[in-house]
């Protein structure tokens, strides 16, 4: 049964047409791999996925909700779109902390288990200032998955990680998909695609194609 | 309660940061200044003072609000928003709607230490002086930059501290919610920063160059109670437009999150009407104006001069202009709607209403009303519109010779008639074309019609309902010619529905 359901869709982005009539179906419990080359429209397809942008025209449909009619952002989403805004200030824990409160779903032990999960110390007095990139971007993933989000929508979150974080990173997504979570995923990276989707498409000439031998 | 605590103590370290405290040092000067200011003319007067002249004026002090309050505000809103405006975080309020919501609830944390330490200084600043829980008698006198007179006959001084307190309140969070949904609108932070250097400039130049009949544009006004008492006479006008003004902002909040691309396609539609409600009114208020001046006139005068018209003899611009625009314009509106139905009727149509005939009085039973009901609602405007403007509200006319039932009869009946037969004549020339720019064509042949010198014998029905016609001929003649014309439009049209039956 498809979760997320994109028909006729088109969008112009800044000037650029970047999809033209694209349907697309992304069943539950996969992980599916978008890839193309820089400014293709990976990151504008998934905003439009998660609401942030409409497209021009088309539908795009969450769990056979259109997004727009009666609601804007899907519910359960946990996402990596951009570069996650932290209060620098703050230690890893106390950003987490600021977006659980906006739910108020988890509990404090909940945010240090996602913590360690990417392998990051949740007592640590250290401030997000001082952080490295690869610790920002763990942070990030772990504020992805840290409410049990079960559609998971990953712009490029490989990025600046080492090759043990990558690794096990691979593993906890992997994880997810059995646990019946359904993923998306860029990466410039073909072996995280390869090793981890079930389905890849191609961003090419406005149009989804789907890649049969990654 | 142990995450309360911390986050108190979290809120009571920001409050005591240095940066509060050099806001308080500023507050602390200033209120010096207007110390001073307040002892030397209670002393140069020889009357009392108290403790609420320091801190109303300190509250409402227009140089504070405008170079210190508005300028700290702005900052504070506009970085909440940028910094707020985040992917992660949205995706969890789950719309734009909740996370304007939730940044003007991040915005007042941050920004309730000013709003303490603005309050807590004018307090503060009390000591020293007289304790009284009236006004003093340099409160009544009218002080150049901060007038508390304005305020002695509306409230207590304790009451018009409260009344302060609220006003900031609600002027501060509405100025964030406006800034907040431009920002969703835009997603950009340059346009964002251009807004709120506008309102700091809109301010700045505002209170000092804006006369007092339009500072309501200016932003300030808003956020001082005198300023507002002297702009709008009243402290419940300006809780009555903030509130207004708050009240469609949250109404347009619901429509935030929809895609407006189908909204936007449907108002599409209504766009001709729109900009021709807009002409209408516009030519019945230039009469109005133009008769304004003039003694005695009554609103019924700005009723036949708008309406006026053009004939053979009697012609000039304005009034050819203005019948072209009411009266074609409504025709090109029916041509548009003409359009679409002549392009419509399939043979699934015609088999439902068996004959054409039938099909045409359909259609047309609903147009004749509507433009029955268009002459009432044009009369209306006039009246409202002339009553706007003053006129005496006599039902005569002063600026025509005609009797009045002449004149009603003429606009009403021959007016009815007139756009009968423009309705029918477009529609024959739809049905002949199925091309809607020969309607447009046909009426521009009528706007040549009009001109000086064509219709001299007024046989050609077109403009006969000018109310100019009626000083050369008898509204009764008129009738009968429109009820001749479109007899025979009428024929043409059976004419040619018999015609396109034969196949």
């Amino acid at each position: 049964m498809s979760i997320i359901t994109l028909k006729n869709v088109s969008k112009t982005y800044k000037g650029l047409t970047l999809f033209s009539n694209v349907d697309l179906n992304i069943d539950k419990g996969k992980i599916y791999g978008i890839v193309g080359p820089n400014g293709s429209g990976k990151s504008v397809l998934f905003k439009m996925i998660c609401g942030f942008v409409f497209p021009d025209e088309g539908n795009i449909f969450v769990e056979g909700t259109e997004i727009g009619k009666r609601k804007r952002f899907p519910d359960n989403f946990g996402i990596i779109i951009d570069r996650p805004g932290y209060i620098p200030n703050k230690t890893g824990f106390q950003n987490l902390k600021e977006l659980a409160l906006i739910k108020g779903k988890i509990s404090d032990e909940r945010i240090s288990e996602a913590m360690e999960i990417v392998g990051l110390q949740p007592n640590a007095k250290q401030k997000v200032k001082n952080y490295s990139l690869g610790m920002k971007q763990k942070l990030a993933i772990a504020q992805a998955f840290m409410e049990d989000q079960q559609v998971l929508i990953l712009d490029e979150p490989f990025n600046a990680l080492d090759a043990g974080s990558v690794d096990r990173i691979r593993r906890l997504l992997l994880s997810f998909k059995d646990e019946g979570r359904t993923i998306l995923i860029t990466s410039h990276n073909q072996e995280d695609i390869r090793v981890l989707c079930d389905n890849v498409y191609r961003i090419n000439d406005t149009q989804l194609e789907v890649v049969t031998n990654f | 309660m142990r995450q309360r605590n911390i986050r108190l103590k979290e809120y009571i370290q920001d409050v005591l940061s240095i940066k509060w405290i050099l806001v308080g040092v500023v507050f602390y000067f200033y209120g010096v200044l207007l110390k001073n200011e307040v002892v030397r003319d209670a002393y140069e007067m020889s009357i009392s003072f108290n403790n609420w002249d320091i801190t109303l004026r300190m509250l409402n002090d227009m140089y504070l609000i405008v170079f210190f309050i508005i300028p700290v505000v702005l900052f504070f809103s506009t970085k909440t928003i940028l910094v707020d405006f985040d992917y992660q975080i949205l995706i969890r309020l789950g719309s734009f709607k909740n996370w304007v919501y939730n940044s003007l609830k991040q915005f007042w944390k941050k920004g309730t230490p000013l709003l303490f330490v603005w309050i807590f200084m004018s307090l503060f600043m009390t000591i020293g002086f007289p304790y009284s829980w009236n006004w003093s008698q340099v409160s009544g006198i009218k002080h150049s930059a901060t007038p508390l007179y304005e305020l002695i006959n509306f409230f207590t001084p304790l009451s018009a501290f409260l009344s302060q307190c609220v006003l900031l309140i609600l002027t501060i969070s509405l100025l964030h919610i406006m800034l907040a949904i431009v920002y969703v609108l835009t997603k950009s932070k340059h346009f964002l920063l251009s807004i709120s250097g506008l309102v700091f400039l809109g301010g700045v130049l505002g209170f000092k160059l804006l006369p007092k009949k339009i500072a309501f544009l200016s932003p300030p006004t808003f956020f001082s109670l005198t300023a507002g008492v002297n702009t709008f006479g009243s402290p419940i006008v300006i809780y009555l437009v903030i509130l207004g003004i708050g009240t469609l902002s949250i109404l347009f909040l619901q429509i935030l999150d929809l895609d407006k691309k189908t909204y936007i396609n449907s108002i599409k539609s209504y766009i001709p009407i729109g900009c021709y409600i807009f002409l209408c009114t516009i030519g019945i208020i230039y009469s109005a104006n133009s008769l304004k001046e003039s003694s005695g006139t009554t609103i019924l005068d700005v009723w036949v001069a708008s309406f006026v018209g053009v004939n053979a003899e009697s012609f000039s611009y304005i009034p050819f202009f203005y019948y072209a625009i009411v009266f074609f314009g409504f025709t090109y509106l029916v041509q548009l709607f003409l359009s679409t139905e002549v392009e419509m009727l399939g043979y699934y149509k015609i088999i439902r209403y068996r004959n054409l005939n039938k099909w045409f009085w359909n259609w047309m039973k609903k147009l004749l009303t509507v433009a029955a009901l268009f002459f009432f609602i044009l009369m209306g405007l006039s009246l409202i519109i002339a009553v706007l403007f003053g006129m005496k509200p006599d039902f005569h006319v002063t600026i025509f010779s005609n009797q009045l039932y002449e004149v009603l009869y003429h606009f009403f009946v021959n007016g009815f008639l007139q756009i009968m037969f423009y309705i029918i004549a477009v529609f024959i020339v739809s049905w002949v074309s199925k091309e809607s720019i020969y309607g447009v064509l046909l009426i521009s042949v009528f706007m040549v019609l009009l001109l000086p010198g064509i219709n001299e014998t007024g046989f050609i029905p077109v403009g006969l309902n000018s109310i100019v016609y009626l000083m050369d001929y008898s509204p009764y003649s008129l009738t009968l010619i429109l009820i001749l014309a479109n007899g025979i439009a009428l024929g043409i049209v059976n004419y040619l529905f018999k015609q396109s039956l034969k196949i």
